[in-house]
C-alpha cells in the first residue's frame, strides 16, 4: 500500500465535479464511493504524489510499500503560496522532517 | 456536426467530432509546448490537444524534475553531437542532434521564463550540476505548462485517450480517433496537421519490484507508446526499437542516481568498496559512455563481487539536505529511503538496472523523421519521446522539437490551409475502440500483460537476464507474441478505465513484437545492456554502423537498414 486514504479527512469533494485527486491522477486510479476516495488499484499507483499535492483536506498520504521499507513513515505535501510544505511522519504520527520548497517563481 | 451512434451496452452515445487546423495527440511535456508555440506563433490557428490523464500532471514530469539535463552554456551544437556521438557508438542521426543543440540554450531560459524556479549563481548564471546540466526547482513544471496551455487559447480534451490515425483517400494522415473515457463517448478529430507527442512505452518488460509494487517503474508506467502503436498500424516507419533505454537506477524505488553522483563526493562501488567505473576509464582512456556505466554495475554483479552502491557517507548535512531538496522536486516517495539511511553509520544507496524501455528522449528508438520532424506519413509529425533517431534530448530537446515541427507547419500553412476534411469517411472511426466493452467472457488486461512480461523478461533479454538474449530466444519471443497478439484480440473491458487498459495493451504487445523483430536484426552487440546479443558478442563497425527500421506492411513488420549519413539510403 503506497497511497492511504485517511476517509476522516476525506470529504469527498461533494461541490466537485470531479475531485481534485480523480483529476490529476495521471493513472485514472481515482474514483468516489460513498462521498470518500477510492484508490482503484493500489499496484498500479507510480508514487507520483500528484494526489497527495492536490487534495485539499491533506486527506492522502504516501508511504514506501512494506517490500521495500518495514518503517511504515508517511509523506504528506501540500502547496500554497509558490511554496510546497512537505512532512514526513512517523507510525506514531510523530514529525519526522518537514521542508519548505519553493515550486513556482514569485512571491513566497 | 453530424452524429454517428456507436451502442454501449443500452446507451447509444453520439461521436464527438472535432474539426481543428492543428491537432497534438498528447499533452506531455512536448505536446504542451507545441500548442503553446503554434498559439503564440500564429494566434488564430485552432489548436486541440488530446490528453489521455490531465494535462496538470500527465506523462513524464507528473512527478516534476530536478535539472535541465541538456543545457550547452557556452558549448556549441557540434560540441553536443560529439558528445552523443561518443555516448552512443556512432550511431545517431547528426541532422536531429544538430538542430535540437541549436535550440537548447533558448528553451532552458524558456523554461525560467514560464515561471518554473532556476537557482543562479553570484554571477546571475544557472547552477551547473554538470558539464550540460543546470539544476531546477521543477516540481510544479507540468501544472505551469498547463497553465500556459490555457492561458494560450488551446482546446484540450482530458481523459480522451487516442487509438487510431485517420487517413484519407491520398494516404495522408488527416485526424485521430479515440474516445473519453469518463463518458464512453466516441472523439474523432480532423486536422490539417497531426503531432504526435505521446511520449515512450513503459510496461514491455515486468518493472523490477514485483507484486504490489510492480508499477514502482522509472519511466512513467501510463506511457504506454500508443502513438508509436498507431503509427505503425498506419505503415509509419519506426526506428531503432532494439536500442532499448536501460536507466541505471536505485534499487527498489527506481529514482535518477544523478542527482545523487553528479557535483557530489560519493563513489560508485561494490559490495568490496571498490570503485566501479575508475579503472575501466584509464583502462579504455576515455569516459565510460552511458550504457556502459550500467554494464559494469551488471558485470560485477555477474562476476560474485556483490550488490553496487553510491556510497554517500562522505556527504555533510548541508550536502544531504540539497539531496532531499532535490530529490523532492523529481522523485520525492525516495526522500523516505534517504531519511533512512541518514540515520545508519555507513549510508549508501543500492543501484541496479531498470527493466527496458521504449523511448526516443534518452534513448532513439520511435519515428524515422526527417531534420522538419515529418514522420514518412505525409501529414504526420512527430516529436519528443516519440521521434526517433535523436537520443539524450531530454525535457529541452522536447521544446526544441515541438517548435521545429510547428515552425514547419506554418511554413506550409498555405498550402495545408485547403486539406479536404471529409467528414463521411470518419464517421464511425472510433466505434471498433468500443468492441472490448461488449466482449463478456474475453482476456482480462491483466493477464495479458503478465503474459507478455514473461515473454519479454525472459525470451527477449529482460533485467533479469541482465538484458542478454540470442536468435533462438528472439524467435520463441517472435512466436509466443504473434500467438499473444491474437489473443489480444477478444480483451474484455467493464468500464472507461479499462477500456483504456485493454487497448494500451494492445499496442504494448504490438511494440513488442516490433521490438522484437529489430532486436533479431541487429547481430552484433553495440550498446552493452541496451542490446546485447550473446551469439554476437562484438560491435561490428563493417556491418552495423547502420539505422535499423521497420514498417507494417500487410500484418507483417519488414526490416530495412538504413545508411548513416543523408540521405540515408536502404542498405541492401
Amino acid at each position: 500500500m503506497s497511497v492511504y486514504i485517511d476517509t476522516d479527512l476525506c470529504t469527498g469533494c461533494p461541490d466537485h465535479g470531479e475531485s481534485p485527486c480523480e483529476e490529476v491522477c495521471p493513472g485514472d486510479l481515482f474514483f468516489r464511493k460513498d462521498g470518500k476516495a477510492v484508490l482503484r488499484e493500489d499496484p498500479d499507483c507510480w508514487d507520483c504524489l500528484a494526489c497527495v499535492k492536490a487534495c485539499p483536506h491533506q486527506a492522502l498520504t504516501v508511504s514506501l510499500p512494506f517490500q521495500i521499507s518495514e518503517s511504515r513513515q508517511r509523506m504528506f505535501a501540500s502547496i500554497k503560496d509558490n511554496l510546497i510544505h512537505w512532512k514526513v511522519v512517523d507510525v506514531s504520527g510523530h514529525t519526522v522532517a518537514e521542508y519548505f520548497q519553493k515550486n513556482r517563481a514569485g512571491k513566497e | 456536426m453530424f452524429c454517428c451512434l456507436v451502442k454501449d451496452g443500452d446507451v447509444l452515445k453520439k461521436t464527438k467530432y472535432i474539426k481543428t487546423d492543428i491537432l497534438i495527440i498528447g499533452g506531455g511535456t512536448a505536446g504542451c509546448m507545441a500548442a503553446v508555440f503554434a498559439r503564440q506563433k500564429v494566434p488564430s490557428l485552432d489548436v486541440v490537444i488530446l490528453e489521455k490523464a490531465h494535462i496538470k500532471r500527465s506523462g513524464c514530469l507528473a512527478k516534476g524534475v530536478n535539472a535541465v539535463n541538456a543545457f550547452l552554456g557556452e558549448d556549441a551544437p557540434e560540441d553536443y553531437l560529439a558528445y552523443v556521438q561518443q555516448d552512443n557508438f556512432g550511431v545517431v542521426r547528426s541532422d536531429l542532434v544538430l538542430s535540437i543543440g541549436e535550440r537548447l540554450n533558448r528553451m532552458t531560459r524558456l523554461v525560467e521564463e514560464m515561471g518554473v524556479p532556476m537557482p543562479k549563481t553570484d554571477k546571475g548564471e544557472y547552477v551547473k550540476r554538470s558539464k550540460r546540466s543546470v539544476i531546477m526547482d521543477g516540481e510544479s513544471i507540468k501544472p505551469i505548462l498547463a497553465e500556459q496551455v490555457t492561458a494560450c487559447g488551446a482546446k484540450v480534451y482530458n481523459r480522451t485517450p487516442v487509438y487510431r490515425l485517420l487517413k484519407n483517400g491520398k494516404g495522408r494522415v488527416v485526424g485521430a480517433a479515440g474516445f473519453n473515457l469518463r463518458t464512453l463517448e466516441p472523439v474523432v478529430v480532423q486536422a490539417k496537421a497531426v503531432i504526435v507527442c505521446t511520449g515512450g512505452a513503459s510496461g514491455i518488460y515486468h518493472a523490477s519490484n514485483v507484486g504490489l509494487e510492480r508499477t514502482k517503474t522509472w519511466y512513467c508506467p501510463y506511457n504506454a507508446g500508443s502513438g508509436l502503436a498507431m503509427g505503425i498500424r498506419a505503415g509509419a516507419e519506426m526506428t531503432s526499437f532494439e536500442m532499448r533505454f536501460v536507466a541505471l537506477r536505485t534499487k527498489d524505488i527506481v529514482a535518477p542516481t544523478g542527482t545523487i553522483v553528479l557535483g557530489h563526493d560519493v563513489r560508485q562501488c561494490n559490495s568490496k568498496g571498490e570503485a566501479l567505473f575508475q579503472d575501466r576509464e584509464i583502462e579504455l582512456g576515455r569516459k565510460l559512455t552511458t550504457s556502459e556505466r550500467l554494464f559494469y554495475t551488471v558485470r560485477e554483479q555477474k562476476q560474485g563481487k556483490g550488490a553496487c552502491f553510491i556510497d554517500i557517507s562522505r556527504l555533510n548535512s548541508t550536502e544531504y539536505d540539497q539531496l532531499i531538496s532535490a530529490y523532492l522536486n523529481m522523485s520525492p516517495s525516495f526522500v523516505l529511503e534517504l531519511l533512512e539511511q541518514k540515520n545508519k553509520e555507513q549510508p549508501a544507496i543500492e543501484i541496479c538496472g531498470s527493466e527496458p524501455y521504449i523511448n526516443g528522449g534518452h534513448g532513439m528508438a520511435g519515428f524515422w523523421i526527417d531534420e522538419r520532424r515529418r514522420t514518412t506519413l505525409a501529414g504526420l509529425y512527430a516529436v519528443g519521446d516519440t521521434a526517433g533517431g535523436a537520443p539524450k534530448k531530454y525535457l529541452s530537446g522536447c521544446f526544441a522539437e515541438a517548435e521545429i515541427a510547428i515552425d514547419d507547419i506554418l511554413s506550409e500553412w498555405d498550402r495545408l490551409r485547403d486539406t479536404a476534411v471529409c467528414e463521411d469517411t470518419f464517421a464511425a472511426a472510433a466505434d471498433p475502440l468500443f468492441a472490448p466493452l461488449k466482449q463478456k467472457c474475453g482476456n482480462l488486461f491483466h493477464e495479458v500483460e503478465d503474459r507478455l512480461h514473461k515473454i519479454m523478461e525472459e525470451h527477449a533479454g529482460g533485467s533479469t537476464q541482465n538484458y542478454e538474449t540470442d536468435q533462438d530466444h528472439l524467435m520463441l519471443a517472435s512466436d509466443c507474441l504473434e500467438g499473444l497478439a491474437k489473443k489480444a484480440q477478444n480483451m474484455t473491458a467493464a468500464d472507461g478505465h479499462e477500456l483504456m487498459r485493454v487497448h494500451d495493451t494492445i499496442d504494448r504487445v504490438l511494440l513488442a513484437r516490433v521490438l522484437v523483430a529489430h532486436l533479431a536484426m541487429r547481430r552484433e552487440t553495440r550498446w552493452p545492456c541496451y542490446q546485447t546479443r550473446l551469439d554476437y558478442p562484438q560491435r561490428d563497425d563493417k556491418a552495423f554502423r547502420v539505422f535499423i527500421n521497420s514498417r507494417l506492411d500487410n500484418e507483417r513488420i519488414k526490416m530495412f537498414a538504413r545508411a548513416l549519413k543523408y540521405p540515408y539510403a536502404i542498405v541492401a
